[in-house]
């Protein structure tokens, strides 16, 4: 069965997303996959997907490729598509991803299998899975008899393995007509990074009235900062006035979802959990055994946050400096 | 007898062509006035308050003649009963002057009757005139903080007591001129006729003219004055009360959806005729914003002033109301008006409010100065115009999807029993159940409130009352969407219980939730569901009486009681709760300072439950420092919404008083309940 997968990058670094899709196709495919990476100077990155499981890059390399366009990228991912003709293309669910697998689908006359949290081949058939009704349940999907299978798969769900072992992936140019893109982009405003939104992120790190005190956010900041989370509040700590209303996570706060929520000396009031009982996964931090947070928490710690959320911030710098 | 006044030719023509004009004039310009407040009441919106008249006839005398409500302030209902009783007996009076001034020689009541009249009449200038001396007293010196010192007040107090000092005068200065007429009925003008009498009768002459002449003025004037002033109150008083609400004060009007084409109150137009009525009759009296919440914890919604701005708008409207109702164009030329929401009243005045229901309980005329209005207006808001604070958006998607505004998981629901020998009404199907205990969406998923359904199902189980729960059938009943403006998603909600209630016979329904206990019992019974609703301690506290359960633990503690606005307030539930809390053996039940009728809210009602409250202090906090400075242990609760405002105000201002449910005691007192060593 043949792979090919669509490589993002931006500002001349791979995405760790795309890293993981490379390495899932090679895991199916067991062995080296086609992969097609598009953008301005990028050649250079091309040989070292090797280790991620390509076997051959398809790189289009052009000034017009410089900023995102929907035209020039589905453009390079069907040149590479009628070199390598695959049976399955993978591309990560980004927000690049999920702008180009659309369209390039839609070329193909086939369907998407979108943001899949689980992929597998039964019978040369890709079956994938993704959380439907809020993540209570489950839908199993495949592309039925289409020839080309398209799967967009859910980023930070799939191990990005390496083999250090394995060679440079052998590096062939796209030959592309110049890309006239319908929408002209003018100039990039990048937001001013002050601070991640709350409702925007995919992991939070939360205070509660357990913190004692507004002097105490260093604390969170700590552990939201190491991990390069969003900070969050309950209303308690809100209405105490140790924090802006802005930061409120719950019932007439800011209602959240993220990937992981870790809740730092919160109780868990109904009015909090009414904001964020849909996280994926959720992280309780708290002295009291009893505390209602635990019967929604995946994890818990039973503890004093003072000694164990330096532990844990500790930890997780160690962990993402290896 | 000196001659009357009008005997003489003023201006060359004859007194009383001269006073009989005067009075034409003024009948002419009342006639005026009058008939453009009518005219307002009939454009504006159709609301039927012809209905039961036995009862308004009845409710008339005990509010309006009687005036029950008045007492509550006795100093004020002293001096009120004494200008409003005076003011009856000599409106008898001018009506013979005017008509003697007219006619000479006429007499009213002759012989006997005319002498206990003169008696009843010099009463009343008396106790008028003591009346008016307490009311400027009280402004002078008092001054509650529930009235506004304006000039209009002071103007009408002057008004008052000139008529009675002019009448007196005129009276004195005709018995001081001729001592035949005095009367041992007549004390006051005797006494006054005796004071005058060395005076010259030249200067006795003059007084008599210029007193009768006063009075007369006075009163023509007075009466062309009161449709311009707060002193409306003096004619639409009566009428306000006659057409009071009569439905339960936790009913909301419920409109057709299906035939509505728009929803609410944006426009003075759409005010009902009576709303307009409610605000010609306020007088600013201020007893509606003593206890009111919003007013307490300086936030923009002041009843008295909010009643006041719809008057305005109203009065700044009508011109155009009447080109409009007249056909004669539709007020092009006019100048512009303010928006009645944004303009008059502001969108925080609107959402600021928690329907507490204390300033219509409070008002003596059964003026409902803002909770039935705002809700109204709320319903323009949110139907048409989808502009509300946006965190009531979380709470009425989880009323939409999941039938809770935590959006909880509505399969969820019955968890909280699922380890309880409870049964649910599917599972009972023809067992013959007799209560449906409603547990409430907090009772179903709020940690503390789920104890407390806990405790009422082992009371119920010890009692061996045959209940049983709906589970995941049940779903919230609408009060908050409905209180928030959301009338659509009220209804479908409500109707959904309904079917749901309906299709199982269901007869007697107890709940611990106020919010629940008010909505099904007055508001579903619009919507096709009667049933028989009480509430938990209700239920709890028949059970006590009849020996069912029985309370063997001593609490020795000492605990204050708050109520539960829709508990107390909405639906005169004060004593039941009250009682469980005086039959637990040890424990010693204080009164906090405001109690019972004027027991402050939480601050939860109304949806405020579901906002956020950025404006003023805290309601919360201002009502726990309250119940901690009573001083007691602990503080009992009826309201799982009072339990959770109380519960956080209680951490931010760090108080030691405890709150718990009334029924949390009860199982408490209860002991080891048989359902326990059973099993």
């Amino acid at each position: 069965m043949k792979f090919l997968v669509f490589i993002e990058q931006r500002d001349g670094k791979i995405r760790k997303a795309s890293l993981e899709a490379l390495a899932l196709a090679r895991r199916l495919a067991g062995g080296p996959v086609a992969a097609v990476l598009p953008g301005k100077g990028v050649a250079p990155l091309a040989a070292a997907l090797g280790k991620s499981g390509a076997g051959v890059v398809y790189v289009a390399d052009r000034d017009d490729l410089g900023l995102y366009s929907n035209k020039g990228y589905v453009g390079a991912l069907s040149a590479a598509a009628e070199r390598e003709s695959p049976d399955a293309v993978l591309i990560a669910a980004t927000a690049m991803g999920k702008d180009v697998a659309p369209r390039f689908a839609a070329r193909r006359d086939v369907s998407v299998l979108a943001d899949v949290m689980d992929l597998k081949l039964e019978d040369g058939r890709l079956v994938g899975s993704r959380p439907v009704y809020s993540g209570k349940a489950r839908a199993e999907v495949d592309c039925g008899a289409a020839t080309l299978q398209i799967a967009t798969t859910r980023p930070n769900v799939f191990p990005a393995e390496r083999d250090e072992s394995a060679a440079d992936a052998r590096v062939e140019a796209l030959n592309l007509p110049d890309v006239t893109p319908r929408a002209r982009v003018l100039r990039v405003e990048a937001s001013e990074s002050k601070e991640l939104d709350v409702s925007e992120a995919d992991v939070i790190v939360s205070g509660g009235r357990g913190i004692k005190g507004a002097e105490n956010w260093p604390l969170i900041r700590d552990l939201q900062q190491a991990l390069g989370a969003a900070l969050g509040a309950s209303r308690a700590v809100v209405d105490a006035g140790w924090i802006d209303h802005q930061y409120q996570v719950g019932q007439t706060g800011k209602v959240v979802s993220p990937t992981l929520y870790v809740a730092c000396g919160i109780s868990g009031a109904i009015q909090h959990l009414a904001g964020m009982g849909t996280s994926k996964v959720i992280v309780a931090i708290n002295k009291d055994p009893e505390a209602p947070i635990f019967k929604v928490a995946n994890y818990g710690i039973v503890g004093d946050i003072f000694q164990i959320v330096p532990e844990v911030a500790k930890a997780v710098r160690a962990a993402k400096a290896e | 007898m000196p001659p009357l006044p009008t005997e003489r030719a003023i201006f060359g023509i004859p007194g009383a062509w001269f006073f009989g004009l005067l009075v034409v004039l003024a009948i002419g310009a009342f006639v005026y006035s009058m008939s453009r407040r009518v005219r307002v009441l009939l454009a504006t919106a159709p609301e039927n308050r012809f209905d039961r008249i036995g009862t308004r006839i009845r409710k008339t005398i005990e509010y309006a003649f009687l005036q029950k409500r008045m007492f509550r302030d006795l100093y004020a209902g002293v001096f009120h009963i004494f200008l409003f009783t005076g003011f009856i007996v000599l409106l008898v009076r001018t009506v013979a002057l005017v008509v003697e001034g007219l006619v000479p020689g006429f007499l009213l009541l002759p012989g006997r009757a005319g002498d206990v009249y003169t008696l009843g009449r010099d009463v009343f200038e008396v106790l008028v005139l003591v009346g008016v001396v307490m009311a400027v007293s009280r402004r002078a010196f008092a001054r509650p903080a529930r009235l506004d010192l304006t000039n209009d007040a002071w103007l009408i107090l002057f008004l008052i007591a000139l008529l009675i000092v002019a009448d007196l005068v005129a009276e004195g200065a005709k018995v001081a001129l001729a001592p035949s007429l005095a009367s041992s009925w007549a004390p006051a003008v005797g006494a006054v006729a005796a004071a005058l009498a060395p005076l010259p009768r030249g200067t006795l002459r003059g007084l008599y003219d210029a007193a009768w002449w006063t009075h007369l003025a006075d009163i023509l004037f007075f009466g062309n004055y009161l449709p311009y002033s707060k002193h409306f109150h003096i004619i639409t008083s009566v009428p306000n009360v006659f057409f009071m609400k009569l439905d339960p004060m936790g009913r909301l009007g419920t409109p057709d959806l299906e035939v509505s084409e728009r929803f609410g109150v944006s426009r003075v137009e759409d005010l009902s005729w009576k709303s307009v009525l409610d605000g010609y009759t306020c007088t600013e009296c201020g007893r509606c914003r003593v206890v009111c919440p919003t007013a307490l914890t300086g936030k923009p919604l002041d009843p008295k002033v909010f009643i006041g701005d719809v008057r305005d708008a109203v009065r700044e409207a009508t011109p155009e109301i009447l080109a409009a109702a007249s056909g004669r164009g539709n007020g092009a030329g006019l100048p512009p008006r303010r928006e009645l929401i944004g303009g008059w009243l502001s969108e925080e005045t609107i959402w600021a409010c928690t329907t507490c229901g204390f300033c219509t309980s409070a008002c003596p005329v059964f003026i409902i100065p803002a909770v039935d209005k705002i809700t109204e207006m709320r319903r323009h808001l949110v139907l048409e115009r989808a502009d509300f604070p946006k965190e009531m958006q979380t709470a009425f998607r989880g009323m939409e999807t999941n039938g809770n505004p935590w959006g909880m998981s509505a399969s969820s629901r019955g968890d909280w029993a699922s380890d309880l020998p409870v049964v649910t009404m599917s599972e009972a199907a023809g067992s013959g159940v007799e209560v449906l205990f409603w547990v409430g969406c907090a009772g179903s998923y709020e940690d503390r409130a789920k104890r407390v359904s806990k405790a009422i199902v082992e009371i119920l189980n010890e009692a061996d009352v045959s209940f049983a729960i709906l589970g995941a059938e049940e779903t919230c009943t609408g009060d908050s969407a409905r209180r928030m403006g959301n009338e659509y998603l009220f209804q479908m909600l409500a109707q959904q219980n309904v079917e749901t209630l309906n299709g199982y016979g269901v007869k007697k329904i107890v709940t611990n939730c106020p919010h629940c206990f008010n909505c099904i019992k007055n508001e579903y019974p619009v919507l096709g569901g009667s049933y028989e609703v009480v509430h938990a301690t209700e239920l709890v506290g028949s059970l006590v009486r009849e020996g069912r359960i029985r309370f063997t633990e001593p609490v020795r503690e000492t605990i204050s009681y708050h109520d539960a606005c829709y508990l107390g307030r909405y639906n005169g539930v004060y004593a039941a709760p009250r009682d469980i809390l005086r039959a637990i053996p040890g424990l010693e039940v204080q009164e906090l300072p405001r109690t019972c009728e004027r027991g402050l809210c939480c601050g939860a009602g109304g949806g405020r439950m579901w906002m956020e409250e950025k404006l003023g202090s805290r309601i919360n906090q201002t009502r726990m420092k309250e119940i901690e400075e009573a001083g007691t242990a602990s503080v009992g609760l009826s309201c799982p919404f009072c339990m959770i405002m109380l519960g956080n105000a209680r951490e931010e201002i760090n108080a030691t008083t405890k709150p718990f449910d009334v029924l949390e005691l009860a199982r408490r007192s209860m002991g080891d309940s048989r359902v326990e060593r059973s099993a």
